[in-house]
């Protein structure tokens, strides 16, 4: 081999190796927005219910539980809360410029631990598009792809 | 006659302790320390990028704190991560850096690396010892930050829009940002040259070992630049946006601990404040009524072998007042340990709600961070042989 196509191996190898490490990034990336998804929730179910004990304890006399859980949802940030301040401040400068926003995927989706090669790029391709009207054709075909896939394991 | 003025006097002075021991005046600001906003536009070239290490949790020091606070090494092992991300926030507002990012320790990529220790954390105050250095091996500063809470920061009505701390992260912010100005131009545009070379260094150290160099003070320069466009540096420039990749996704760790952490902490800090406040109140009146208590029955022995009846009079009233005296100071430190039992069981609660989401950062961190590393061991070596090719032909 000349000297070029042994840098062009090598260089072959680190670009598989960036590829493997972004999928594992990517993968890392949608457990936890999946996870603050559902954690979401929960919080929404939490705080109205820390608010209802609140009121209770402290006999306000607006309380009410359904009343409550709305102001409880509907509260602009609290005393003690670790917000910043609500100030207009200058956009934020020098974000890392890597352009890999991932979009969380829907809530039908699969974890794809056992996506197939194929599979695989049509999510990672899904959870990288901005447009949302494109977003929602790729899982589509990721949909109708896993189904197919299950189907013929089935058969 | 002297004699008798000087005990009736010892008498009316411990009459007048005991009515001014009883009322103590604190006065705690609400008061909070702007950040101060970059409104000059800074060259992409001098914008450094800021990472603030995992705080150190200071948990060898909690046994030796000085009242008698229950310790909860499990919160501050929490508190040792969400501080550090109070702190991003407030540096990312000032917009006066590149990227801010919590990292873990050892993480060197960044230009400007900030360390703080906690030294006390009990709801009512927070003292953290932060220290600044840079990529160069230059250290910009050491300071201690200190804040007391009002409880207004704390009472729902009043909606104080601050974190009751807010003061340190902006005070912080603002000393960080007032040294940066300090530094010429010149200085920042190397310093994130230092940065990218000693990455590089770290990669394939035999191709970029010339490019840095340290002086007698141990502060590292910049020696030569590759070109620009070098095909090994461009390998290493790909690896750093992994890098980058790798600190963003631990932000989202972080983001979403945070997050589930906030609610029951802020929780725990209100109800741990006025416990607090309540203990220590109980302290100082139960130290100050024992002492008053003490100093009423010496100064009625002393008096009590007086020729003067009246003075004996004194002597057995204030002996009888110094005696109950005491005995309630001895009462307050008994009730005081109601307050200090009510914290331990706080405590305890926080620590058995916050606990799985420390286990999961903690990981999920070491877990990626072992992935990663393993990563760059493959690509140290990749970048190893490419360069023995290009040695070797």
């Amino acid at each position: 081999m000349t000297r070029g196509e042994q840098i062009a191996v090598l260089d072959g190898q680190l670009e598989q190796g960036m590829d493997d490490y972004d999928g594992m990034i990517l993968t890392e990336r949608e457990y936890i927005q999946n996870r603050g998804n559902q954690q979401g929730s929960e919080d929404e179910v939490a705080m109205a219910d820390l608010n209802t004990l609140y009121d209770e304890a402290t006999n306000d006399q607006q309380a009410g539980t359904q009343a409550t859980a709305q102001q409880g949802a509907n509260k602009p940030s609290s005393s003690g809360e670790g917000g910043m301040p609500d100030v207009m401040t200058p956009a934020k400068k020098g974000d890392y410029k890597h352009g890999q926003t991932v979009y969380a995927p829907p809530a039908d989706i699969p974890s794809g631990n056992d996506d197939d090669v194929v599979a695989r790029q049509i999510r990672e391709a899904a959870l990288k598009e901005t447009d949302a009207t494109l977003r929602e054709k790729l899982w589509q075909e990721y949909r109708k792809y896993k189904n197919q896939e299950q189907n013929q394991e089935q058969n | 006659m002297k004699t008798d003025q000087f005990y009736s006097r010892i008498l009316f002075s411990i009459v007048v302790g005991l009515l001014t021991s009883c009322t103590s005046t604190e006065i705690k600001t609400t008061e909070v320390t702007p950040i101060v906003f970059e409104n000059q536009h800074i060259p992409e070239a001098e914008l450094l990028d800021v990472g603030i290490t995992i705080f150190n949790p200071g948990i060898d020091q909690l046994d030796e704190q000085e009242d008698d606070m229950p310790v909860f090494p499990e919160i501050r092992i929490a508190e040792s991560s969400y501080f550090p991300y109070l702190l991003m926030e407030a540096l990312q507002s000032s917009a006066a850096w590149g990227a801010v990012r919590v990292i873990p320790a050892g993480h060197q990529s960044v230009d400007v690396t900030v360390k703080g220790h906690i030294v006390q954390s009990d709801g009512e105050i927070l003292a953290v010892d932060i220290d600044v250095v840079d990529s160069s091996g230059r250290h910009w500063f050491s300071k201690s930050y200190n804040e007391k809470a009002s409880h207004y920061a704390y009472n729902e009505k009043t909606q104080l829009r601050y974190e009751p701390f807010q003061n340190i992260y902006n005070q912080i912010s603002n000393d960080l940002n007032n040294h940066r100005k300090t530094l010429p131009s010149s200085r920042l545009i190397e310093l994130h040259l230092v940065s990218q070379l000693r990455f590089a260094q770290s990669f394939a150290p035999q191709l970029f070992s010339d490019h840095l160099q340290r002086d007698e003070q141990g502060i590292t320069h910049v020696n030569r630049l590759p070109a620009q466009d070098d095909p090994m540096m461009l390998r290493v420039k790909q690896i750093r946006e992994r890098d980058y990749l790798f600190i963003d996704t631990l932000q989202e760790y972080y983001d979403s601990y945070v997050k589930e952490m906030k609610g029951p902490y802020k929780q725990w800090r209100k109800e741990s404040y006025s416990e607090v406040m309540a203990l220590r109140n109980m302290q100082r009146r139960a130290k100050n009524q024992k002492m008053i208590g003490a100093a009423a029955i010496i100064a009625g022995i002393l008096g009590a072998g007086n020729s003067n009846a009246s003075v004996r009079a004194a002597s057995v009233v204030g002996m009888t007042a110094g005696g109950y005296i005491l005995k309630d100071g001895f009462e307050r430190d008994a009730d005081g340990n109601i307050h200090a039992e009510a914290l331990q069981e706080l405590g305890d609660s926080l620590e058995a709600s916050i606990e799985s989401q420390v286990i999961e950062l903690e990981d999920r961190t070491v877990t990626l961070s072992g992935t990663v590393d393993n990563q760059y061991q493959q690509w140290r070596k990749i970048l190893q042989d490419i360069y023995q090719v290009e040695v070797k032909n």
